[in-house]
């Protein structure tokens, strides 16, 4: 991830954070849509675990620049991951999702690099939590 | 991240989903996963990591490396991870090595990771292959993509229980993410598009690339950010960029890093002995060795192993030899102190050429070659350590090891001097009786000196003490007996044999004897021979100097033909067939393919079992076995005879040359090959005098199945009332349905007893042997229509009929009737046609556009069809048969 591509992918969150409720929503329709058996993974009651959502990508992507803290984050998380039950193709259909969320809400705006850098973000992300995952 | 980390191995990145596959492989659904790649794409990080994850789960799991170093050394690259005490029967290893694995094992499946597959030593592959196979361990493998691999390579990678994983490049977005970690901090675009079009996603080559643009100030790190300060070097070919990189090296490095490239690893002691410590140091820091631990030393290896490649492809071989012998002697001055030392510096020393004296530990690592079935290299250590001593087992390993690779004149040549010192001083131990069993072996199916061979093996049976190298000797005369063509004087043999003997010994008794039973028509003893041999030599486990168990089902199987039973014959040789290709064991390929083609001949396809002769022949002529060879060869030119194809039975008789006193184990019907191909020339009378000559021969050597097939023959050929009597004798002699029934169907085509021989037909039918029940039916429906009896003569014809449909395109004389006509086809019509108007088979050729040998073989068939030998008498024939349709 270059330094561009980050301040890209902080600067967009900061143009989400109004609509923060809707993308976490769509998010998860689209993903449940995707992999409904990811719909286990979840509790029923989806409303804190969509606040978190968004939190979780905040604090995630702003923790880039300093790698040494990103890391450790993302490993925390990952370890966390694994107890909820999630595998390597969870990742994968998260990716997938993000992106096509990403692009519904931006639009025409959604540009090629926007998405690249966010692309480039969320392999970063879900690599080193992955690694965390598995005590690397 | 300090600078030090970009040194250190890389993480893993991008590689999930691979990781995923393995996991579930390693939780039960495979036995074992390969990973595939090339060199430098990250087959041993994944395989280390898998194996990590794994060790994680309290799986307890060994590793070992595969290296040219090794590659030469029997058990080399396992020698670590084996029980200290190998010296004993080599056939245990397995049993030893699941052993020691159990001691850390404690109730689970031990995984055991391979890394360079391609470089394993024979000796080392047999046994993961065992291992697998046996489902005693789990796993998991590194192969270089697009290199050459040993047959049990390719064997483990196309089992369906081992999981087989490409792994490709890595992609754009993973090369920047690993990029992003290693580096600590982001890279520019331009950084990282140039770093990225460089390696092309290869791992290997990106390390190298960072590496050697960071130690030439090329990538540099300005405020949190790497950007580009010159051109990327070694942008060519990954192995370009490693030679510049280990040209870089310190001159006083040289020595170290050439060692390295030679022997794969030094211990750190010696290592300080080649290159001063801050060099060993400056080499760790510019990643191009590092340091490793084990449970008992350090000791200093390359980096990754195309380093080493890379540096050994520049050396000379007295460079290479040089640094082999020298580290052989460090090693041995400080006392060779891990288990696999002593193994390593005998077999550098062989390979550098220098001569040393280490008998024991060159016959220890032949009888590890010798497991393998590893011959070549056998015969290497073997002839190594019998030069450096002459000692009866370094023959006997060497000499066996001469026969198995085809040098039969040398084996005799090592081993008669070491069997006749034993035979002058009385010697009668073990290897004394091993060392007569390999020389009798090898100039009986190698030299092809029966004789010679027996007066070796009596000579030691008669000087044996010991109960059971007697039973032993005794076992392996009669098996010569048996297969140099004498089966009643085996049996005669083995009924003067005063002790049983051990289970060995009634293993190898069991292979002659079943045969010897079969041959001469005690077809139920022969079964029960073979059933227990066949038992015993299970349980007993592959041994040296002894046959593969499946050896005793070849014998089963020729009990059951002779006996008739040749629905079950078929079957239990189609296993035997497939267990030989699986095994991929030649010889008993060999002698799978030559039943098969003797049980298809006599149910009557002769096209089909034309195609398993021919296999047989092809087998046996790579393996040496000219007695085989000739047999299989006998069938082919009986099945073209009786396809109607002249030539080629005449070629295959002339290949089999058979001659009186022939010695092959079923002399007798190598005579079938020339009286079918003179029957296929046109003369029958030379034909039925051939097979008769068989018959004589088989009649002294005690072949009575042989004897039965012949004089049968001779009755199928027109001349039934001149081998009833001798047929009739040989079914009273005999068991089983098949040498009776024919007894009986040259007797009722001698009487014309058109009754008799519709029972024979249905006699033939219900053994499946077709081809005889539909000439007994045309025989039958002849007689019938000569007696006036017409609704029985259509009825015969017509099973007749039915019958030579399952005969493929068999074209013998019995099943053209007499009185009946066998159509001719249009294309033989018009053939014929042009033949009788006195054109010349070229001429026929050109104007049909065949070839003149199609034209030959079609005429052929007419003149059979029709019953005349000459042109001159085709038209006459075919203007008769005009007149009757």
């Amino acid at each position: 991830v270059t330094p561009e591509q980050i301040q890209v992918v902080i600067h967009s969150i900061e143009e989400l954070r109004p609509r923060s409720e809707e993308f976490a929503r769509r998010f998860y329709e689209g993903l449940f849509a995707l992999d409904p058996d990811a719909r286990e993974l979840f509790p029923d009651d989806m409303t804190l675990q969509r606040q978190k959502l968004f939190r979780e990508l905040d604090e995630i992507a702003h923790a880039i620049p300093d790698l040494q803290r990103f890391v450790d984050r993302a490993t925390q998380l990952g370890l966390e991951h694994v107890d909820f039950g999630v595998e390597p193709k969870h990742y994968r259909a998260f990716g997938t999702v993000l992106m096509s969320v990403l692009a519904d809400v931006y639009g025409d705006d959604f540009t090629p690099e926007l998405r690249d850098a966010w692309d480039m973000a969320y392999r970063l992300v879900a690599d080193s939590m992955q690694r965390g995952a598995l005590h690397m | 991240m300090s600078a030090a980390a970009v040194v250190d191995r890389w993480p893993l990145v991008g590689r999930w989903s691979e990781l995923d596959v393995c996991a579930q492989a390693a939780s039960g659904a495979a036995d074992g996963v390969v990973l595939v790649g090339d060199a430098g794409v990250g087959k041993t990080r994944l395989a280390d990591e898998l194996g990590r994850q794994l060790a994680r789960e309290d799986r307890p799991t060994f590793r070992a490396v595969a290296s040219r170093a090794l590659r030469e050394t029997p058990l080399g690259a396992l020698a670590h991870l084996l029980p200290r005490d190998m010296s004993g029967n080599t056939d245990e290893i397995p049993e030893l090595f699941r052993r020691a694995l159990d001691t850390f094992a404690a109730g689970t499946t031990p995984v055991l990771v391979v890394d360079d597959l391609h470089l394993l030593d024979t000796t080392s592959l047999m046994l993961v292959t065992q291992l697998v196979a046996n489902g005693l361990i789990f796993f998991i493998g590194t192969v270089r993509a697009g290199e050459a691999t040993a047959d049990g390579v390719d064997a483990l990678l196309r089992s369906d229980r081992v999981t087989r994983i490409e792994l490709d490049a890595l992609g754009r977005g993973d090369v920047d993410t690993l990029l992003h970690l290693v580096l600590g901090a982001p890279l520019d675009g331009v950084a990282a598009a140039a770093l990225w079009d460089a390696s092309a996603g290869n791992p290997l080559f990106l390390r190298e690339l960072v590496l050697s643009a960071r130690a030439s100030g090329a990538l540099r790190e300005t405020d949190g950010v790497w950007s580009l300060a010159g051109p990327l070097q070694g942008s060519g070919r990954l192995r370009e960029l490693v030679t510049d990189r280990l040209a870089t090296a310190d001159p006083e490095a040289v020595a170290l890093l050439e060692t390295l490239a030679c022997c794969r690893s030094v211990a750190v002691a010696h290592a300080l002995e080649l290159a001063p410590a801050e060099k060993i140091d400056a080499l760790e820091r510019a990643g191009l060795v590092h340091i490793v631990s084990d449970d008992r030393r350090r000791f200093v290896a390359f980096a990754h192993p195309l380093f080493g490649e890379v540096l050994r492809g520049s050396l000379g071989a007295l460079a290479i030899e040089r640094a082999l012998v020298d580290e052989a002697a460090r090693i041995e001055r400080d006392g060779a102190r891990r288990r696999e030392d002593a193994l390593l510096v005998a077999s550098w020393r062989l390979d550098a050429g220098v001569g040393i004296a280490d008998v024991e530990l060159l016959l220890r690592a032949a009888r590890l070659a010798r497991y393998a079935h590893d011959f070549p290299q056998v015969a290497k250590l073997a002839r190594a350590a019998y030069r450096t001593e002459p000692r009866a087992e370094a023959a006997q390993l060497l000499g066996e090891a001469l026969y198995e690779t085809g040098e039969f004149a040398e084996a005799e040549e090592v081993l008669a001097p070491v069997d006749e010192r034993a035979v002058a001083e009385g010697d009668t131990s073990a290897v004394a009786v091993d060392v007569a069993i390999v020389r009798s072996t090898n100039l009986e199916w190698g030299l092809q000196q029966p004789d010679d061979a027996t007066v070796v093996r009596q000579r030691a049976r008669l000087a044996a003490r010991d109960d059971n190298a007697r039973a032993l000797l005794l076992a392996g005369e009669a098996a010569i007996l048996t297969f140099s063509g004498r089966p009643a004087a085996a049996l005669d043999l083995l009924a003067t044999g005063d002790h049983p003997g051990d289970e060995r010994a009634f293993v190898a008794r069991a292979i002659g004897e079943a045969a010897a039973l079969a041959f001469t028509g005690r077809t139920t003893e022969a079964l029960e021979v073979a059933r227990r041999g066949f038992e015993v030599h299970s349980a007993l486990g592959d041994v040296v100097a002894m046959a593969h168990p499946g050896s005793h089902v070849v014998a089963q199987v020729l009990a059951l033909i002779e006996a008739g039973r040749l629905d079950e014959a078929r079957a239990l040789a189609d296993a035997v067939h497939d267990v030989a290709v699986a095994s991929g064991v030649p010889i008993l390929r060999m002698w799978a393919t030559i039943n098969l083609g003797r049980v298809v001949a006599l149910t009557g396809r002769p096209a089909t079992a034309r195609r398993w002769f021919a296999e047989s022949a092809a087998l046996a002529g790579t393996t040496g076995f000219v007695t085989v060879r000739r047999l299989a060869l006998a069938g082919v030119g009986t099945c073209a005879a009786m396809l109607g194809d002249r030539d080629g039975a005449i070629a295959a008789a002339e290949e089999v040359a058979v001659r009186d006193g022939d010695r092959n184990f079923v002399a007798p019907e190598l005579w079938l090959a020339g009286a079918w191909a003179a029957f296929a020339s046109g003369e029958p009378a030379r034909a039925r005098d051939l097979l008769l000559q068989g018959a004589g021969e088989a009649a002294a050597t005690g072949h009575r199945t042989s004897e039965s097939w012949l004089l049968h023959d001779v009755a199928r050929l027109g001349a039934p009332e001149i081998v009833t009597s001798r047929l009739a004798e040989l079914a009273s002699e005999c068991d089983g349905t098949l040498v009776a029934t024919r007894a009986r169907h040259a007797d009722a085509l001698a009487r014309h007893d058109a009754a008799l021989l519709a029972t024979v037909v249905e006699e033939f039918a219900a053994m499946g042997a077709n081809l005889y029940a539909a000439e007994a039916a045309v025989a039958a429906a002849d007689d019938f229509r000569r007696a006036g009896e017409q609704r029985s003569a259509t009825s015969a014809q017509e099973r007749a009929n039915a019958l030579i449909t399952e005969c493929e395109d068999a074209r013998t004389p019995g099943l053209i009737a007499t009185e009946g006509v066998t159509p001719l086809t249009r294309r033989e019509r018009e053939i014929a046609t042009l033949a009788a108007d006195g054109l010349a088979s070229k001429d026929i050729a050109e104007r049909l556009f065949l070839s003149v040998r199609t034209v030959d073989n079609h005429l052929q068939r007419v003149y059979t069809k029709l019953g005349v030998t000459k042109r001159s008498e085709l038209g006459t024939a075919l203007a008769q048969r005009r007149e009757e349709s």
